[in-house]
């Protein structure tokens, strides 16, 4: 069972396509497991639909439509082949950060500092708390940690700002696929890892 | 449960009240414009659809800050995606505007990561199958359109261009009030008071 969605905010970017890249696919996970979530998204795509229909105009270049029905039959190209993280939960390696702590990084913006990782604690680890500056967001793929607002399980969503207190603890083994916007400071355990994941 | 990302989210219920007749009209041509390519590869049908919705979405990327030659390629690549996933479109589940809107954002967000070079990702979650929902209510899309057609237009314009700056952009809440020359939190609250209303209102229709 979900406990913990996404706020409104987030929730509209997505709709609209306003969310950076590893935050947009942190947030389809939990909305390809949550129900609430999916029909919210689709009630902003309703919204995001008129939005369109009642829009400006902007003049097009003379030949648009002659190109657009040329391309009509060309042969599409072949869709990238998505990173599997299934079977990098299970095989490949992990970088330790400290006791029963690993990170895995799926994709690094030097210039942003953007990122998305996956995060493995072991049953009673504290997790990184992220100091205040930037903005996290993290889904629960396996397992289940705890914090001040309960427990979080597979499906579960966690968003964190400048105003977020919590202490996130392992309450068993557990997966997290996580993306950052912006530099982060990791305070306590993790804190002496940061250079290897550059962020 | 294998979890394709990035797909479109499931769309809105059905119900069985009435819509006036002439927005059921325009509803419907827009629909069936997606259905006779769907079915018979009709390039009129697409020729129309080329017609009303490219200058729209080249319109708005334009506004979000593309060159008027980007926003131009962005547009004719999502129309070619219309023409290519109509098969995908299903009118009893959502408004075939909504349809076109989330092909566009796709391309948009597509070539936003071409740019970067972020990988797409595809994983599982495991978790317990969801309980079927009690007794679906039912909404006809093309109803909601039209109340949400109404309500945006008593939108005041402040909450509209923050719902439009959101669109299509990965520009962060403290990139929009930099262009909006507005505090954070004003753009925050803009944000979510639009969000809240709108979305009472489709919650209201169900
Ligand atoms: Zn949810």
């Amino acid at each position: 069972m979900i406990r913990h969605h996404p706020n409104e905010e987030t929730l509209g970017l997505h709709a609209f396509g306003g969310l950076k890249a590893g935050a947009r696919l942190v947030v389809s996970a939990h909305i390809a497991a949550c129900r609430e979530c999916r029909d919210a998204v689709a009630a902003l795509e309703a919204v995001a639909g008129v939005v369109l229909e009642t829009a400006e105009t902007a003049p097009l270049a003379p030949d648009a439509l002659a190109r657009a029905l040329e391309q009509l039959d060309a042969p599409v190209a072949p869709a990238r082949t998505p990173i599997d993280v299934q079977a990098l939960m299970d095989k490949g390696w992990w970088l330790p950060a400290a006791p029963g702590l690993w990170f895995k990084p799926l994709s690094r913006r030097v210039d942003t500092g953007e990122k998305l990782y996956l995060l493995k604690a072991k049953a009673g680890v504290p997790l990184p708390e992220h100091g205040h500056n930037g903005y996290e967001r993290l889904v629960v793929l396996k397992g289940t940690f705890g914090d001040h607002d309960g427990l979080y399980g597979p499906g579960d969503f966690a968003e964190c700002d400048e105003s977020t207190v919590h202490e996130p603890f392992a309450k068993t083994d557990c997966v997290c696929l996580a993306a950052t916007e912006g530099p982060l400071r990791f305070s306590g355990v993790a804190r002496w890892v940061q250079p290897f994941l550059g962020v | 449960m294998l979890v394709a990302v990035e797909t479109r989210s499931q769309s809105l219920p059905r119900s069985r009240k009435p819509v006036t007749p002439e927005r059921e009209a325009e509803a419907w041509t827009t629909a069936s414009h997606i259905v006779a390519i769907a079915e018979r590869a009709d390039r009129s049908a697409f020729t129309l659809l080329f017609a009303r919705y490219a200058p729209r979405i080249k319109a708005i990327l334009m506004r979000r800050g593309a060159s008027a030659a980007a926003a131009e390629e962005l547009a004719q690549e999502a129309m070619l995606n219309v023409w290519r996933k109509a098969d995908s479109f299903d009118p009893a589940r959502g408004s075939a505007e909504a349809w076109i809107f989330t092909i566009a954002r796709n391309v948009a967000i597509d070539a936003r990561r071409r740019d970067r070079g972020v990988p797409p990702v595809a994983f599982e979650i495991e978790m317990s199958p969801e309980p079927a929902p009690l007794g679906d209510a039912v909404v006809e899309a093309a109803q909601v359109s039209e109340r949400l057609r109404i309500a945006i237009r008593t939108l005041p314009e402040d909450q509209l261009e923050v719902i439009r700056q959101s669109f299509f952009e990965d520009r962060s809440h403290g990139e929009i009030a930099e262009a909006l020359h507005l505090p954070l939190g004003t753009v925050k609250s803009r944000l979510r008071l639009a969000m809240a209303r709108l979305r009472g209102l489709v919650g209201d229709l169900k």
